[in-house]
């Protein structure tokens, strides 16, 4: 948060009497998102026309497994 | 209200990131306990490679063991000085064109590659009972042709 804060991507606006720090996005964080959400766009478009939509489902699956199997070895 | 599961809504990238982060925490806890917790990020890649491809005595050319990680020939130089400098590899220069220079894994290596093995091999078990097989089959569909959208890019 310390280097996004540097780079002039967030600010933080801290509430001290509820000791929170809340990001806000200036310019350039928003323009870095928007770039980040259309690259995402992009692949999973180009996804769709590769895939079936099982085979998109089973993609999203495997991947909330593999992170669930993740959490509970954490939970050890 | 609709049924729509959670998860459909959160973007690829972030998924990716959790699975990702399954096998990699599981390889690096197995490598811990052997005993064997320096391997440089990509290192597994080529250990692992070298295990199942070449006989104990056989070397590998170098060029051949780190195309597939995409790194740049300065990157994939540095990895292949660090594995052998930990003991992870054995380098010689081809006895038929010196100029190429061939690795193999040394026992450590090989303890290594085998304690990643088990990692991954133990990953994917539990992946098994907990998705269908089409669904894996999904899955791995969905990851090659993720790398196959990367590569026009990445070349």
């Amino acid at each position: 948060m310390d280097t996004l804060a540097l780079r002039g991507y967030v600010t933080r606006d801290v509430d001290l009497k509820g000791r929170r720090v809340s990001l806000i996005l200036k310019e350039r964080g928003r323009a870095a998102a928007n770039a980040v959400f259309e690259g995402t766009r992009i692949v999973d478009e180009e996804l769709s026309r590769r895939l079936s939509a099982a085979e998109i489902a089973g993609l999203r699956l495997g991947l909330v497994a593999l992170g669930e199997i993740k959490q509970s070895r954490e939970k050890l | 209200m609709t049924d729509r599961p959670w998860y459909e809504d959160v973007p690829l990238p972030q998924l990716m990131r959790a699975a990702r982060d399954s096998y990699r925490d599981a390889v690096q806890r197995s490598l811990a306990d052997a005993g064997r917790d320096d391997i440089p990020r990509n290192g597994v890649f080529v250990l692992t490679g070298l295990d199942q491809s070449a006989s104990e005595t056989k070397f590998s050319p170098q060029a051949d063991v780190v195309v597939s990680l995409g790194l740049s020939k300065q990157a994939a130089s540095q990895l292949i000085d660090t594995l052998v400098l930990r003991e992870y590899l054995e380098r010689r220069a081809d006895p038929e064109d010196r100029r190429r220079m061939g690795v193999r894994l040394t026992d450590r290596g090989r303890t290594a590659a085998a304690a990643i093995q088990a990692a991954v091999d133990a990953l994917d078990a539990a992946l098994a009972q907990r998705i269908t097989a089409d669904e894996l089959r999904g899955l791995r569909a969905g990851l090659a042709a993720l790398g196959e959208i990367r590569e026009p890019s990445a070349n």
